[in-house]
């Protein structure tokens, strides 16, 4: 029976994570270190930025394990490693590789980098001579379940803040946002988060209108924008895509008449609004206009939480489907566990595919 | 039926070449459905319109109108090979079949739709269903083609 020991982001700060980081060329020697020190019959070492961990099957389990925590309290230096290390063995090892491979285990839950490192941690063990029977089926199966849980469900997708909703929706309507511009109408806090967002994905050009104009100017620079007047900003509706609403004013700035003679200058062109202040900027009414699309707050919140319900559904079919895994596999282990230890030739007809 | 003259060949350019702009004038109609779908959503702020795969409402207009723009001369030509066609064939270029004036009604929406996104810039919800509409008068005069029109006869034609 395999077991694990090791540490990620939530068991370990990130200084201790720095020091007990493989890299890939230090990890043959330090395989085959382990090996002589702790006696163990196959290793593989998943070294990532956010967790080490030692797969380990070794006769003597306990020996092994006193073995390999000592030489990364060596890596570690005189930190305190114990209490952030944590072990599991048998049908949890095999839970938790599975768990890691498909992403659940990850500080960005659903991520698929962490699959192609399970793998290159799995293949340069394998390389080395470092693995045998029981670690190459166990490595060939997680990759399967990764694989599998990637497919099968959506975990990890669905943007998770107003912010990324609205790059999303933008995207939605406009393509690339590369060539579209962005306009800021009153610079307040969520204006510069949702402007933050929206620059990332690289739009053509920002500007920011707020009624003090150096408030105005604070905030274009940091975006490398063009600040300007209130008024003017209002004038100037018409030549941008996205206007990220945000004023201090206690009533409606912009009307269903002002986008209508803002729409007839556009030649039908979309524009996207973005009302984030309280109380609203933006009447409603103007969603009604044609090829307009008006978000207010609670709509973006809304969508966050709609997203955040399915992730949770999506984690769960993922950890339902790492579960079954699970279990198959210690079903199939124990069935042949002794076929492993006596080192016989069989070639058992329930070993689980890789593919 | 009047089908023994058919003096020149290319008259038979008629037929492929309002198929050809027949298929375009579907890939429109299509790309058609899924953009009221997808904009329907985004208007009514559902968040399936974020998950969804679908190309942007830009990507999608613009696809629209290449096609009719590509299918317009097309669509112009074959209808007025037609013409020809029935003045050597028959003597008259137009009589008001059923398959005729279905096409000029279509040949009618089709140029409305691009006289107005030239004209004025009208694009979105409406213009693409008057795409719609248009490709809906399409189907109305294939069926009028192969059933009720008495020159277009389909059934009995001999290449």
């Amino acid at each position: 029976m395999p077991f694990v020991l090791g540490l990620n982001h939530r068991s370990a700060p990130i200084e201790l994570r720095e020091r007990l980081a493989i890299a890939s060329h230090e990890l043959a020697g330090l395989l085959q270190r382990l090996r002589e020190d702790s006696k163990s019959d196959e290793l593989v070492c998943l070294s990532t930025c956010n967790r080490t961990e030692i797969y380990v099957e070794a006769r003597n389990r306990v020996g092994s394990k006193d073995a390999i925590t000592r030489a990364l309290q060596h890596q570690a230096g005189a930190a305190a490693l114990s209490e952030h290390l944590y072990y599991h063995e048998s049908e949890e090892a095999v839970r938790h590789l599975f768990s890691v491979a498909s992403g659940l285990d990850s500080m960005v839950q659903g991520e698929h980098e962490i699959l192609a490192q399970v793998k290159q941690a799995y293949q340069a063990a394998q390389q080395g001579g470092f693995t045998g029977k029981l670690l190459n089926v166990l490595f060939q199966r997680s990759l399967y379940v990764g694989k599998r849980v990637r497919t099968e469900t959506g975990l990890g997708e669905g943007a998770s803040s107003v912010g990324s909703i609205a790059v999303g929706m933008a995207e939605r309507i406009f393509g690339s946002l590369a060539d579209r511009s962005v306009m800021i109408l009153g610079a307040g806090e969520m204006a510069e988060v949702t402007a933050r967002h929206l620059m990332a994905q690289k739009a053509k050009s920002l500007l920011v209108a707020n009624r003090t104009f150096e408030r105005a100017c604070r905030l274009a620079e940091a975006f490398g924008g063009t600040a300007m007047h209130f008024e003017e900003g209002l004038r100037q509706m018409a030549e941008v895509d996205i206007v990220i609403c945000s004023t201090a004013a206690p009533h409606t700035v912009i009307t269903p008449a002002h986008v209508r003679g803002i729409m007839a200058e556009r030649k039908g062109r979309s524009l996207f609004l973005i009302d984030i202040a309280m109380p609203r900027d933006v009447d409603p009414a103007v969603n009604n206009i044609e090829n307009v699309y008006l978000y207010n707050i609670d709509d973006l919140q809304q969508i966050v939480n709609e997203n955040q319900a399915k992730r949770a559904r999506e984690a769960a079919l993922a950890q339902k489907i790492v579960q079954d895994e699970t279990r198959e596999f210690t079903r199939w282990l124990r069935t042949h566990r002794a076929g492993l230890h006596q080192g016989l030739r069989h070639n058992p007809p329930s070993v689980p595919a890789t593919e | 039926m009047l089908t023994k003259a058919v003096p020149s060949k290319w008259l038979y350019l008629h037929i492929p070449m309002l198929c050809l702009s027949y298929l375009m004038l579907l890939a429109a109609a299509a790309v058609g459905l899924l953009f009221i779908i997808q904009e329907r959503r985004i208007k009514h702020h559902q968040s399936v319109a974020v998950t969804s795969r679908m190309p942007s409402l830009d990507m999608m207009e613009f696809f629209i109108y290449r096609m009719i723009l590509w299918s317009f001369p097309l669509l112009t030509l074959g209808i007025l090979l037609g013409t020809h066609w029935a003045y050597v064939t028959r003597g008259r270029f137009w009589e008001w079949d059923s398959t005729e004036t279905f096409s000029l009604v279509t040949w009618a929406i089709y140029a409305i739709y691009l006289a107005l996104r030239w004209g004025i810039g009208w694009r979105g919800r409406r213009s693409t269903y008057l795409a719609l509409a248009g490709f809906g008068i399409i189907l109305i005069t294939l069926v009028a083609l192969f059933f009720f029109s008495p020159i277009h006869t389909m059934g009995n034609m001999k290449l």
